[in-house]
């Protein structure tokens, strides 16, 4: 369900179709389009793209069912997200932007397919996204794979973990002032992805990525 | 007529597949506008957002379900029509999710005795025989240990704050307890279906259930009711008046417009 605005985009993109464009998209390799589509932008964080989160998965090129005279050479493009959060509703507008992107390189049958599997945690945000992230006053979370600061019983959500969980401080550093002196408001804030904390060194609240 | 070997489960999901995920996406979408109820009316604005927050986390995983079983249907039905064309008599989610939203007491403690069932659901299903539901399983569990970290702290919370909230979460544990029966309930179509694709046993996650349960009331200083639970049978479309309430809602405009689109 797409407003006025993404629809104009989207027929521009159409109509950017020529001969130029065709030729082109039949002869981008998987990795050029990959590249192409890499650049996209989280729609809440622009500074960073879906590449920087980690959220891009492969991209594959097959033989299309469709035929029409837009796709001479029946190629399908289909793109692998792994999405940070189920509901996360950047998702949309973000297939929506990769479909523009591939429509104005001149694909016509694009899928666009949710990866669970392995499911998405902070580990996969790049260097470059992290800097970024830090740039925004957004804090990360330390890399799950390094957790060693309690004990854990063998599966993280066991009932011996949820007691350690309860009212557990938070470890979280200020991205302002970059003090360890910070304390968690909420599991949830402005979007799924994120927890509201509070710096008692700087006093200023700041938002932190989940880490999965 | 030779005879021809068993399909394996996990390529071909059987149609009776389709009762078992279309029961639990119910679940998840009852539960889900529910707690779209509360959004703008939350008591601090933290909470608000917290709840919003369940409720779209909640919402995703029933989107993702639906999806699924419409897939398994073979129907060509989409999300949209599973969710708002059947009536009620055709929703199989537990009558613990469609409960009223009496007080926060009542909120948190129904989050927690639903998401302390959710979560163990969902690390069980990641070794089911179905692909979809044993990957999609590795995130849901995710999603749902925040919203059963989050009830538990406001139930230890409430139950230990000041004499009304102390006696609210008591009411709110008498007449929630009786519906936490049907979470484990398991007819023996259900049986053989578990036995089939490896899906979560109701026993099991009773035990883990219970461990959770212990371990929050123990800190809130509450006792669970050994009472004799309630009949219910949500999961045969039987339901209690809030769920009429909340699908009048839900269903509304695409009753009234079939069809409609933004």
């Amino acid at each position: 369900m797409m407003d006025t605005v993404e629809m104009e985009k989207r027929q521009k993109g159409r109509d950017s179709l020529t001969p130029d464009t065709l030729a082109k998209s039949n002869t981008l390799t998987p990795d050029e389009v990959r590249q192409l589509v890499a650049q996209v932008e989280d729609p809440e964080i622009p500074v960073i793209t879906i590449e920087d989160l980690g959220i891009l998965r492969d991209v594959t090129l097959e033989k299309s069912v469709e035929k029409n005279a837009q796709n001479p050479q029946n190629t399908k493009v289909i793109i692998n997200i792994t999405p940070t959060y189920t509901a996360c509703v950047a998702n949309d507008v973000i297939s929506a932007d990769i479909t523009h992107v591939l429509e104005a390189a001149g694909f016509t049958d694009i899928e666009i397919r949710h990866q669970f599997d392995p499911p998405w945690t902070t580990d996969w945000i790049t260097a470059a996204g992290r800097q970024k992230l830090q740039e925004c006053n957004i804090a990360l979370p330390d890399k799950v794979a390094d957790k060693k600061s309690a004990p854990q019983s063998a599966h993280p959500s066991s009932p011996a973990n949820l007691a350690q969980k309860l009212f557990a401080s938070s470890q979280t550093i200020c991205p302002q002032c970059q003090s360890p002196q910070t304390e968690l408001v909420s599991q949830f804030g402005s979007t799924l992805c994120k927890s509201s904390h509070k710096c008692l060194s700087c006093q200023e609240p700041f938002e932190a990525f989940k880490c999965h | 007529m030779t005879s021809k070997p068993a399909k394996n489960p996990a390529k071909s999901p059987a149609k009776n597949l389709f009762k078992y995920v279309l029961a639990i996406a119910d679940d998840h979408m009852v539960l889900s506008q529910n707690l779209i109820t509360l959004c703008g009316k939350g008591p601090t604005l933290e909470e608000d957002i917290a709840v919003s927050n369940i409720a779209l986390d909640l919402l995703g995983q029933a989107r993702e379900l639906y999806t699924y079983a419409a897939q398994i249907e073979g129907k060509k039905n989409t999300e949209d029509a599973l969710v708002f064309f059947r009536t009620q008599e055709q929703f199989y989610n537990i009558q613990l999710v469609e409960q009223p939203n009496i007080d926060f007491a009542h909120v948190m403690l129904r989050q927690l005795f639903v998401s302390a069932f959710l979560n163990p659901f969902w690390v069980a299903l990641g070794t089911c025989k179905d692909g979809f539901l044993s990957g999609f399983s590795r995130k849901a569990e995710k999603e749902t240990a925040y919203h059963l970290q989050h009830a538990a702290e406001w139930v230890i919370r409430l139950a230990g704050g000041t004499q009304e909230s102390r006696e609210r979460m008591e009411v709110a544990v008498a007449r929630l307890a009786p519906y936490t029966a049907e979470l484990f309930a398991c007819d023996d179509e259900t049986h053989a279906l578990i036995k089939s694709y490896n899906l979560p046993d109701p026993q099991k996650i009773a035990a883990l259930w219970h461990e959770h349960i212990s371990t929050v009331f123990e800190r809130a200083d509450l006792t669970l009711p050994t009472a004799t639970a309630l009949h219910c049978d949500g999961r045969h479309g039987r339901h209690t008046e809030n769920l009429g309430h909340l699908l009048s809602d839900l269903q509304y405009m695409q009753k009234t417009y079939p069809g409609l689109q933004w």
